[in-house]
């Protein structure tokens, strides 16, 4: 921990070099004659080189990585011609839906709905009868 | 195919328009090394690195057609890296509350903090797995901020533009996350000879 005259942030900063000039010579200053904060900075210095080391990030590359990109490519361009067959199936379908427009002109028409409803009560009263029967 | 290895975006993006297959390929043989590395460090597993990888390499192949070829692909890249990153722990992540008790009525903090727990803690590890300790162990935001700035060495700016975030919630999220690292190196006795 740092003393309370210096926040770890400062010291951070001034590290970083990203530290405001007049600060630069505060915590120059500073440093000169508290040992806490010497010590809290040269903390900082070895975590930072541990943190900028490369070798902390090395990595090791998966077969996997190697071998799943030609399959991404084949899925994802399979997958767009899906989406442009899929087109032609929609175009179909909407032609069945412009086509069948014309039904409503038809004679009884207005009627469907009703005798469609009466039709479905019926089969509900049939189907429930046959439940409680069971 | 002599130049295989100096195909410039530009290339990239030339070829995909003659041969989209051939072009994402090229994308995806440029930048999975790249990608991966910043998966598998957020993410501190392969098969979630992996999935992470997946995932960007969709979306990438998804908006080939309207990238701009005055562009360069990397910084667009980084950016859906970071932004799947962030969303795919934050989907699946179980948070764990210290106070929380486990089936015998223990209180988890007193779990870890058992004689078992802290004597392997002690042994000295090395500082690579140490520091990778750390890392895991810090907030989704800050672990991410802490790599772009250390592994990948980018400007604040370029952290905050890749994360969609002020700079100064950027430096805010690295100097915390140093912070905890360092607490943590130091309890795992990292540096101690």
């Amino acid at each position: 921990m740092s003393c309370e005259k210096v926040e770890t942030s400062l010291l951070q900063d001034y590290l970083e070099k990203t530290i405001d000039p007049l600060e630069k010579i505060f915590i120059e200053s500073h440093l000169n004659t508290c040992k806490q904060c010497r010590r809290e900075l040269s903390e900082l210095k070895l975590m930072f080189w541990e943190l900028d080391n490369k070798g902390n990030y090395e990595t090791e590359y998966p077969k996997e990585l190697d071998t799943m990109g030609t399959d991404l490519i084949d899925t994802f361009l399979g997958k767009k011609l899906k989406s442009s067959t899929r087109k032609v199936v929609d175009m179909q379908v909407n032609t069945l839906k412009i086509s069948q427009k014309f039904l409503k002109y038809m004679p009884g028409a207005k009627q469907t709905p009703k005798i469609l409803k009466k039709a479905s009560k019926g089969l509900a009263k049939g189907v429930r009868k046959i439940l409680i029967a069971k | 195919m002599v130049a295989y290895l100096e195909v410039s975006d530009l290339d990239i993006l030339k070829e995909y328009k003659k041969n989209n297959s051939r072009g994402l390929e090229l994308v995806y043989d440029r930048y999975r090394k790249y990608v991966y590395t910043i998966a598998f460090h957020y993410a501190s597993n392969k098969e979630d690195a992996l999935d992470i990888t997946q995932e960007v390499f969709i979306s990438v192949f998804k908006s080939m057609g309207s990238f701009k070829e005055q562009y360069s692909l990397i910084p667009w890249i980084k950016k859906i890296t970071v932004n799947k990153c962030l969303n795919f722990l934050r989907s699946r992540k179980v948070n764990i509350s210290l106070n929380e008790t486990t089936e015998s009525g223990d209180e988890l903090q007193n779990v870890f903090s058992s004689d078992e727990m802290t004597e392997s803690a002690i042994v000295c590890k090395d500082t690579k797995k140490a520091l990778e300790e750390a890392i895991k162990k810090l907030p989704d935001r800050e672990r991410m901020a802490i790599l772009l700035r250390h592994m990948k060495q980018m400007k604040y700016e370029e952290i905050a533009s890749s994360m969609k975030l002020p700079t100064g919630t950027v430096k805010t999220l690295i100097h915390n996350g140093r912070k905890s690292i360092k607490q943590n190196l130091i309890t795992q006795g990292a540096w101690e000879v």
